[in-house]
């Protein structure tokens, strides 16, 4: 039995549809633990700030690393990484290490030029800027991250002008929360 | 066959996931899924995920062609080739 044009047009457009849900629900499975992740650091670094601000300039670093050392973690075990070579395996860690050096060096100067600023905006800069990507990455095809960076954002700058006292806390709860729920909402999806 | 094909090669997809993506019925995704594994073009593996049953199915190698040429087959129809 052979099929009309319109069928096959028609068929092609199911394979298209479905092949794009399976992808976008992929991709938020795969998202999920990251998300979570860094939601469960940041609770815990915006915390240890609020609570020790002596030792604010500093307790970033070994969050930071941890998660890092995570993202590698959790990269490594996907199942695309167990289908890559040897080599491309290396080559994708050093393009992920360039990137995160690019990112943070671009948040260092930055808040050079912009130099004094306070802790405040400091950290509201950063989390916009992690809001940013999510909004970027919702918009190139993964909706629920996309709106997990607009409500990030709007949490921020809420805290930002409205919370006067412990918004380290603040961002640690709300944001770090966030993205916590966010990761649970996108395991379900 | 084409949420399967999204996936990275042999990465397995729920069966509960599955029915949800493609909006069909427990047994009439089930009766699919027989056919198409008798075929050998999707695997099907039981297993426990806690205390929870999980069925996965994933594409075989052969799965994976075969839809290719089922793509291939409807582009060439749009085409004028088939």
């Amino acid at each position: 039995m052979s099929l009309s044009s319109e069928q096959a047009a028609q068929a092609l457009r199911e394979v298209e549809q479905t092949s794009a849900l399976s992808s976008t629900l992929y991709g938020y499975q795969q998202a999920s633990p990251y998300l979570i992740l860094w939601g469960v650091i940041w609770v815990i670094k915006f915390a240890l700030g609020d609570f020790f601000p002596q030792y604010n300039n500093f307790i970033w670093i070994p969050f930071d690393v941890l998660g890092v050392a995570g993202c590698f973690y959790l990269g490594a075990r996907s199942a695309r990484a167990r289908q890559c070579s040897g080599v491309q395996k290396v080559n994708d860690g050093w393009r992920w290490l360039g990137s995160i050096a690019a990112v943070m060096a671009f948040i260092v100067v930055i808040q050079l030029i912009m130099a004094p600023v306070t802790e405040r905006q400091a950290v509201t800069f950063i989390v916009l800027i992690v809001a940013v990507a999510y909004v970027l990455y919702g918009l190139w095809g993964s909706p629920r991250i996309g709106v997990t960076g607009v409500v990030l954002a709007a949490l921020i700058l809420f805290g930002y002008y409205q919370v006067q006292v412990h918004f380290d806390l603040w961002t640690g709860v709300v944001g770090g929360g966030s993205l916590i729920l966010a990761g649970l909402w996108l395991k379900k999806a | 066959m084409a949420a399967l094909k999204a996936l990275p090669k042999s990465e397995p997809i729920e069966f509960v996931r599955l029915k949800e993506i493609v909006d069909a019925t427990e047994g009439n995704l089930g009766a699919h899924i027989a056919t198409l594994e008798r075929s050998g073009y999707i695997e099907v593996t039981k297993d426990f995920n806690g205390k929870k049953p999980r069925t996965r199915v994933s594409m075989t190698t052969a799965g994976r062609r075969a839809f290719e040429q089922y793509v291939d087959y409807l582009r060439g129809i749009l085409d004028g080739g088939a």
